[in-house]
């Protein structure tokens, strides 16, 4: 256990300095200059750059030495916990950061529960129904569920929900301890858009794992030897069917997170997909950088003590 | 079947009566596919929405990017299906020529990662070793930065427009294809054809294109036909939050961005458009997993 626990954290540890590597090529490889953009909003009638004051603000930014030890400097300083500065926003991107992070976070945890939660439930009520209508209009809903554009969601829920019939507020964000009802009734409509698919995906799919386990020889022998029809589904069947459903459990979350980016802008909520979205058009590319690489490590992260805790509890996966 | 292991034997006697009718892999596959509904349902509606996109000229009834400050906000009538929008244009037509946007980039999008990820999930998996651990790790590297993420990285540096949008929906879609490929030919590589060809002194590219290549076709169409909805979806999406097409070029995900102003006003400005790009990932969805099922029902989970 010691030795899988040791070798899938080095692995992970792999996996996000490729993260980083992948997120700085980016931002040096790819076209388009920040510190142009930087200069225009302060000077926007200026036609041309002034070459002087561009090379003393590459030189203040580090932006002149050479591209490794660029990467070296700020990788430096992201283990140390310093995001770096925005060019344009002229603020501490940590700071920033953990201003609005609480909340993408608090409402991808929520909907992350509740679509995982209900989507294995539904999974598990229609492989026991299979073939009868319960079936077949969840199965229909949850591949709309997949589909369905979370904006779009947003909107068609904001045009019902708020305008017309007037039940909950059209968008914004209350801090939970200020006013906690206006708060349940502003979050209601953003998490059913942030669940809605990773619920319809988990429906999918502990659907088919379930019908793949009913198959196996030892349901087959469990009925045989005449157990009971709830210890065979509690104990023999959705025991095993979990399993590959907690491997795409890292997957879900990193929907759950690239649809915070839209639906925070739907709903108007300050999180980190707002942040990430207006550094976007202003630019700013050292937010955009900071929240990716943000994202990324979540994921990194989830997706080992998912691994961690599932190499616990089933040892056959300690010896992949 | 008796009859043909004796005629296997003496092959100078083969003659064209005694050949059995070639069964094609490829007709059992449409069988199957056609008994279910739904699959059929979703292939219908990428057909409808082909040729939507391929003769838009014909089937839409106004100019898409003609305004007409005269005729705002227009309501539903036979001059104008759909209404019009806050400048006056055909919102059926702009929607009849969405499609040709969303699916030009998509094809494109597809084919293009489609490509780079099978290269390098069917290199991984052919020489293994190094090259295995190295292109797995990158692929797991990009896999954890959420779809969405990434795309926005890239169109966010380089500014939005319909080429950078490709390329962005491209790239994100390479893991996926590069490790689905990988398990793929990681597969077929125990086969004993594939020994008897490196028997026969066949070199890597040559294995790759003419051995595991065609025996991981149909999984990875049906990949690509999933992948399409995934990248429209996408596509949608960075329309909406304004980085992806620019205007006036019809785009469902802007359209919908646009029309979100006069709700009220004019709810189908934006419950349409919508609408159209449910449709759309909804038929891709749909036609691929019944493809998957048709194909190899144990691929499912694996796709």
């Amino acid at each position: 256990m010691t030795a899988y626990i040791i070798r899938r954290v080095i692995i992970g540890f792999i996996i996000l300095l490729l993260v980083t590597m992948i997120v700085f090529l980016f931002v040096r490889l790819l076209p388009g200059d920040p510190l142009i953009v930087y200069m225009a909003s302060y000077d926007i009638s200026a036609q041309t750059i002034d070459e002087e004051t561009y090379q003393y603000l590459l030189a203040k930014f580090g932006l002149d030495r050479p591209i490794p030890v660029q990467y070296i400097n700020w990788l430096g300083d992201i283990f140390r916990g310093d995001l770096g500065k925005s060019i344009v926003l002229q603020e501490d991107i940590t700071t920033l950061m953990a201003n609005v992070m609480p909340r993408t976070a608090y409402l991808g945890a929520i909907s992350m529960i509740i679509g995982t939660g209900l989507g294995v439930l539904f999974g598990i009520i229609v492989a026991l129904r299979r073939g009868t209508r319960t079936d077949t209009i969840i199965t229909f809903m949850a591949n709309i569920g997949i589909t369905v554009p979370q904006f779009w969601l947003g909107i068609l829920l904001m045009y019902f929900f708020a305008y017309k019939l007037g039940w909950l507020p059209t968008s914004g964000w209350t801090s939970p301890f200020d006013d906690p009802l206006m708060h349940f009734k502003q979050i209601i409509m953003p998490v059913i858009c942030l669940s809605a698919a990773g619920m319809s995906g988990m429906c999918r799919l502990t659907r088919s794992c379930m019908l793949e386990v009913m198959r196996q020889d030892y349901v087959r022998t469990a009925w045989a030897k005449g157990l009971g029809e709830k210890m065979i589904v509690f104990r023999h069947q959705i025991r095993n069917a979990v399993i590959p459903i907690v491997t795409v459990l890292g997957g879900t979350l990193g929907g759950i997170l690239g649809g915070a980016i839209i639906v925070e802008n739907v709903f108007a909520i300050p999180g980190m997909g707002r942040l990430m979205v207006s550094g976007v058009f202003d630019q700013d590319y050292q937010i955009v950088q900071a929240g990716v690489l943000l994202f990324g490590g979540i994921v990194i992260f989830s997706n080992l003590v998912v691994d961690i805790t599932w190499a616990w509890i089933d040892p056959r996966i300690r010896y992949d | 079947m008796a009859e043909n292991l004796n005629n296997s034997t003496e092959p100078a006697d083969v003659g064209e009566a005694v050949i059995p009718p070639h069964h094609s892999e490829w007709r059992r596959i449409a069988r199957v596919f056609v008994r279910r509904k739904i699959s059929l349902i979703g292939l219908i509606i990428v057909v409808i929405l082909v040729i939507c996109a391929i003769f838009a000229p014909f089937i839409a009834t106004h100019d898409p990017l003609k305004t007409d400050l005269r005729d705002v906000h227009a309501p539903v009538s036979t001059k104008h299906f759909l209404g019009t929008d806050e400048l006056g244009r055909d919102t059926y037509s702009r929607i009849v020529y969405g499609t040709r946007t969303s699916l030009t980039i998509g094809v494109i999008a597809v084919t293009s990662s489609g490509i780079v990820g099978m290269a390098m999930g069917m290199s991984a998996a052919y020489f293994g070793g190094l090259v295995f651990a190295l292109i797995m790790r990158i692929t797991d590297a990009l896999m954890a930065l959420p779809g969405l993420i990434i795309i926005l990285l890239i169109a966010g540096l380089v500014g939005g427009g319909i080429v950078v949008v490709t390329f962005a929906l491209a790239f994100g879609a390479i893991a996926p294809t590069c490790r689905m490929m990988c398990g793929q030919a990681l597969h077929i590589k125990q086969n004993d054809y594939v020994l008897a060809g490196k028997a026969m002194g066949m070199g890597s590219v040559r294995m790759m294109v003419t051995q595991i290549f065609p025996n991981a076709f149909a999984p990875l169409l049906v990949g690509m036909t999933m992948a399409m909805g995934m990248v429209v979806l996408a596509e949608a999406g960075l329309s909406y939050l304004g980085i992806g097409i620019e205007p006036p070029t019809p785009s469902w995900g802007a359209m919908v961005n646009e029309g979100q102003a006069y709700i009220l006003k004019n709810p189908l400005l934006s419950i349409v458009p919508g609408g159209a790009i449910m449709m759309m990932v909804f038929g891709f969805n749909m036609a691929g997993d019944g493809l998957r099922d048709a194909i190899d029902p144990t691929l499912r989970g694996a796709i």
